[in-house]
């Protein structure tokens, strides 16, 4: 290709538009607000979030653009090539303004108190473009009250086991009932009635208790939505960030710490669109609590005389030590075994199995905490397959994605966003197969409840079901296929796994067809 | 000009409603003709000929609103009807479906297939009891005759129809809110692009029309577009209905060539006025439309020269305020409805029209001051164009307009200083 037809290809993807005098050139499709971020032009936003759809409902991102008579949302409004946008016009702040000053009419204004208070974007906002003066509004606040008190702008209500919600302070931007839906497909969250009473609640006669609840906590972007561990425990500006990882998953993802000298008072995700795209899931966010959990164990516990007593860290490595070496030396060393579990950091395990191995002179060790875990034959096919690289983003560009053997959203929380994403927005089709049925199941194309342990016959099924529909690779010697497959028929693997020859069929006719296909195992797949 | 009988010809006749009553008044023709002996494309041609424009407040031309129906798209299209009538004022819809529910069903087959729709929905707002009786038994009627279902008279087109019953919201006569609202969501207003004829119910193209644009296409198909616009104005052709309500000898439906002044609806046709009073405020369109007064009565109700005239034609739904009207409390009521019916989306009209409303409350009850005007006129501008849908439009183009044009009633009433007494209203 010579270097001119590249470049008019590239013009044609890309837009350029002038924005506050600055040319900014952009893909086609993003939305003038995008573009300002890319320029770091700053604009005000309250209801736009970088993963969800625009929908242009508080109407702080107004824009001036030359040749509209009206001001545009910018994150609603698509670039066009050669537009002229003012971010920062008399016009533009004028609107800014009149839309705080309307937010601010039932908002209480209570910050003191308020644990939103700063990091709060109305606040932020209101400082930008709020009145200098006093408020225009001459009338009684509207109140939301869940007691007697009708002047009271504390109508906390815990609307989730880690989630309290005050609607006095809501701003109505539906960021929270938008990410439920969208995101995470959950639906335990939502609006009643309408207007200036609209009000954000849990579902009827439930609670916000996903699994992802937390999330919704942290894109609030007032002080209506507060979590249970930090609220009322520190100001913001007493904290540091740190940033970590989550030590609960495999698929890591990023969140920073904040904390002071004396403990961790929150996690929060820190987006990183390789892993997590800023959503974490609320073991993640909330697990670190153990760290200071008030019933974990401080000190080694040594049993006399049929209790468990506080001892001494000498005490207790001296009796250890006494005790192991008085094994090995009566019974030798192969009758010693060690088990460590699979969560604690590469170092420590190196230095669990150097003493094992070393020291002890043995090789029973074992890290595996269920039956349910693959092989560790370093020649074995699953090996092969976990080795090879794999980008959780990636998913994203799948339009066939086949999971066995994982009940994903408790193995990987953010591998199945990702999933769900793949299929809802970029039209992805997902086959589940699992002994019961998962959260996955609910946006794939066909979930697949196999019997328990039939996962090899789902799986023979498949590649069967390919030859058979004539769908295999022409480099791929199949010929002797059917010898080596028990069951070794469409019919038979279907009779064992308990998955109709269809439903195989289809499933391994849109594998095959697809031109991108991921196929995640996880560990129910196992023996 | 005397009332011109299109739409309204038949409405009399209790025979009408009836599939029997209705063929035998040429009913169905239309639909048989641009089924067997025209092109969906021709409809379109011969509608956007017609120079039709949509009856539902909007006034955008119909078959140009059709031509935006994506033709290559591989998805199914979906034609609804928009019987989602709330505006106040209006009420000439429901006639329709009750008197003449064939000749919806009868626009909804001839529009339904000049987009390529086999599925049409008629969003018929949840009070209307008896309407929704009356439609659903046309609709169920049509489908014994053969005028709905596969393979309609042998060419080989299927169409089906669902009646649906809104919840009796405002908003949801707002073409995205009644998508979103039929789709089984809330029912609030999404951004416009993407618009429904590209992106609309369940994310397929999708095209909305009223009720009596609708009704009106059988007679275009049947009598040709030239028929058409030989009546009404050169850019506004045909008839229109007109609900004609408030302080008028004769309310009513009424049907009349579009061009006709607001003198001769008022005084011809409704009769005057009570008591041969003053008229001191005309709203033309519903409740939406910015305040007309007497020195305009000479305006011809056609989309553009009430436009001229710093109003709309909107849904045709005439109110007429005596001079015993208080301006102040007929306000208070109007933007007190816009407040209810919010669907509190977008900041500035879920906050605009409550403070309002709270704004005029407070000058009826005798505690406003002068300066109370000119905020109620700016948190208006601030409203005006600035909301995801027209609501927020409609909720202040009328207040905006009577603070401009009533600006004494309002200040007469702040110097009372003394709260409006019902008593006040009593009928001399």
């Amino acid at each position: 290709m010579n270097p001119t037809a590249t470049e008019t290809q590239k013009a044609q993807m890309t837009v350029t538009l002038n924005i506050d005098g600055q040319n900014v050139t952009v893909t086609k499709g993003a939305t003038v607000l995008d573009a300002c971020k890319q320029a770091n032009i700053p604009v005000p936003t309250f209801c736009w979030h970088p993963k969800l759809k625009s929908v242009g409902a508080c109407r702080i991102c107004y824009v001036e653009i030359e040749k509209f008579p009206k001001l545009m949302v910018s994150c609603a409004t698509e670039a066009m090539e050669g537009m002229i946008v003012q971010t920062n016009s008399e016009k533009c702040r004028e609107g800014r303004k009149a839309v705080v000053e309307l937010t601010l009419l039932d908002h209480p204004l209570d910050c003191p108190t308020c644990d939103k208070g700063g990091e709060c974007d109305l606040q932020d906002i209101s400082f930008d473009y709020g009145l200098s003066d006093q408020s225009q509004y001459a009338f009684n606040k509207f109140r939301f009250n869940t007691d007697t008190d009708k002047n009271s702008t504390f109508d906390d209500l815990t609307i989730g086991p880690e989630m309290v919600r005050n609607q006095n302070r809501c701003i109505l931007c539906y960021k929270c009932t938008r990410a439920n839906e969208e995101a995470f497909g959950e639906h335990d969250i939502g609006v009643y009635y309408r207007g200036n009473v609209a009000e954000i609640n849990a579902a009827p006669g439930g609670q916000v208790e996903s699994l992802y609840s937390g999330n919704l906590v942290e894109i609030c972007p007032v002080g209506a939505l507060t979590s249970s561990d930090w609220r009322y425990q520190i100001r913001v500006w007493n904290t540091r960030t740190v940033p970590s990882i989550d030590p609960f998953h495999a698929d890591g993802a990023n969140i920073t710490l904040w904390k002071d000298a004396k403990k961790v008072y929150r996690a929060t995700s820190r987006r990183n669109d390789d892993v997590d795209e800023g959503w974490i899931s609320d073991i993640s966010r909330y697990g670190y609590q153990i760290a200071t959990s008030e019933k974990r164990l401080r000190t080694p516990l040594i049993k006399r005389d049929g209790s468990m007593v506080e001892a001494s860290w000498d005490e207790a490595l001296e009796l250890i030590a006494k005790r192991i070496g008085g094994i090995k030396n009566k019974y030798g060393a192969p009758t010693l075994a060690g088990v460590i579990s699979p969560s604690l950091d590469l170092a420590t395990l190196h230095a669990f199995g150097k003493f094992f191995r070393g020291a002890l002179g043995t090789n029973n060790i074992d890290y595996r905490s269920s039956y349910a875990h693959l092989p560790d034959d370093p020649h074995s096919t699953f090996t092969y397959m976990s080795s090879r690289p794999f980008n959780i983003a990636n998913l994203l560009k799948s339009n066939a994605i086949l999971v066995v053997g994982s009940n994903l959203i408790r193995e990987h929380p953010n591998v199945h966003l990702r999933v769900r994403k793949a299929v809802t927005e970029c039209g992805a089709r997902l086959y589940t197969a699992n002994p019961y049925e998962t959260k996955s199941g609910d946006c794939s194309a066909d979930e697949m409840v196999v019997r328990p342990g039939s996962e090899e016959a789902f799986l023979n099924g498949l590649a069967l079901s390919l030859i058979s529909q004539g769908l295999a690779k022409e480099n791929v010697d199949v010929s002797k296929i059917d010898t080596l497959l028990i069951p070794n028929s469409v019919e038979a693997c279907a009779e064992v796994c308990g998955i109709s020859s269809n439903r195989l069929n289809t499933c391994a006719a849109a594998l095959a067809r697809s031109t991108a296909p991921s196929i995640l195992a996880g560990e129910i797949i196992s023996n | 000009m005397p009332e011109k009988l299109v739409l309204f010809k038949h409405i009399k006749d209790p025979n009408h409603k009836t599939v029997s009553g209705y063929e035998s008044h040429g009913g169905y023709s239309a639909w048989r003709k641009a089924l067997t002996s025209y092109k969906p494309e021709e409809v379109i041609a011969e509608v956007k000929e017609s120079g039709l424009r949509g009856r539902g407040g909007a006034g955008f031309p119909t078959g140009l609103k059709w031509s935006f129906v994506p033709k290559d798209s591989p998805k199914p299209r979906y034609l609804i009807c928009n019987a989602d009538e709330s505006e106040p004022g209006t009420c000439k819809d429901r006639v329709l479906l009750e008197d003449d529910p064939h000749a919806v069903i009868e626009g909804m087959a001839i529009a339904a297939y000049a987009i390529g729709a086999h599925l049409a929905f008629n969003y018929i707002r949840g009070e209307f009891d008896y309407p929704i009786s009356v439609f659903e038994k046309a609709v169920d009627e049509a489908y014994e005759r053969g005028h709905l279902g596969n393979d309609i008279y042998g060419s080989g087109f299927d169409l089906h129809m669902i009646t649906h019953t809104g919840g009796g919201a405002y908003i949801c006569g707002e073409e995205t809110a009644l998508i979103n609202s039929l789709a089984g969501d809330r029912g609030m207003s999404s951004m416009k692009p993407p618009f429904p004829a590209v992106e609309g119910l369940y994310g397929c193209p999708t095209v909305v029309n009223n009720v009596e644009t609708l009704a009106v296409l059988p007679h275009i198909i049947n009598n040709g577009a030239a028929w058409h616009k030989s009546m009404g104005t050169e850019k506004s052709p045909g008839t229109k209905l007109f609900s004609l309500t408030g302080h008028v000898n004769r309310p009513g439906n009424y049907e009349l060539e579009l061009g006709t002044t607001l003198r001769e609806l008022i005084y011809d046709i409704g009769g005057g006025i009570p008591g041969n009073r003053n008229i001191k405020a005309i709203i033309p369109g519903g409740a939406s439309c910015p305040f007309m007064t007497p020195d305009q009565l000479d305006t011809p109700l056609d989309f553009e020269s009430i436009a001229e005239a710093g109003s709309m034609l909107g849904s045709g739904g005439c109110i007429v305020l005596d001079d015993r009207t208080d301006i102040v409390w007929a306000t208070y009521k109007l933007i007190k409805f816009f407040k209810h019916e919010s669907c509190g989306k977008c900041t500035p009209c879920r906050q605009g029209t409550k403070w309002i409303t709270q704004l005029v409350d407070g000058i009826l009850a005798g505690k406003g001051n002068e300066e109370d005007i000119k905020k109620i006129d700016d948190i208006c501008h601030n409203m005006l164009g600035r909301t995801i849908c027209p609501l927020g439009d409609a909720a202040a183009m009328p207040v905006i307009s009577v603070v401009q044009k009533f600006r004494d009633d309002f200040l007469r009433r702040i110097q009372m200083q003394s709260p409006l007494r019902m008593e006040q209203f009593a009928v001399e």
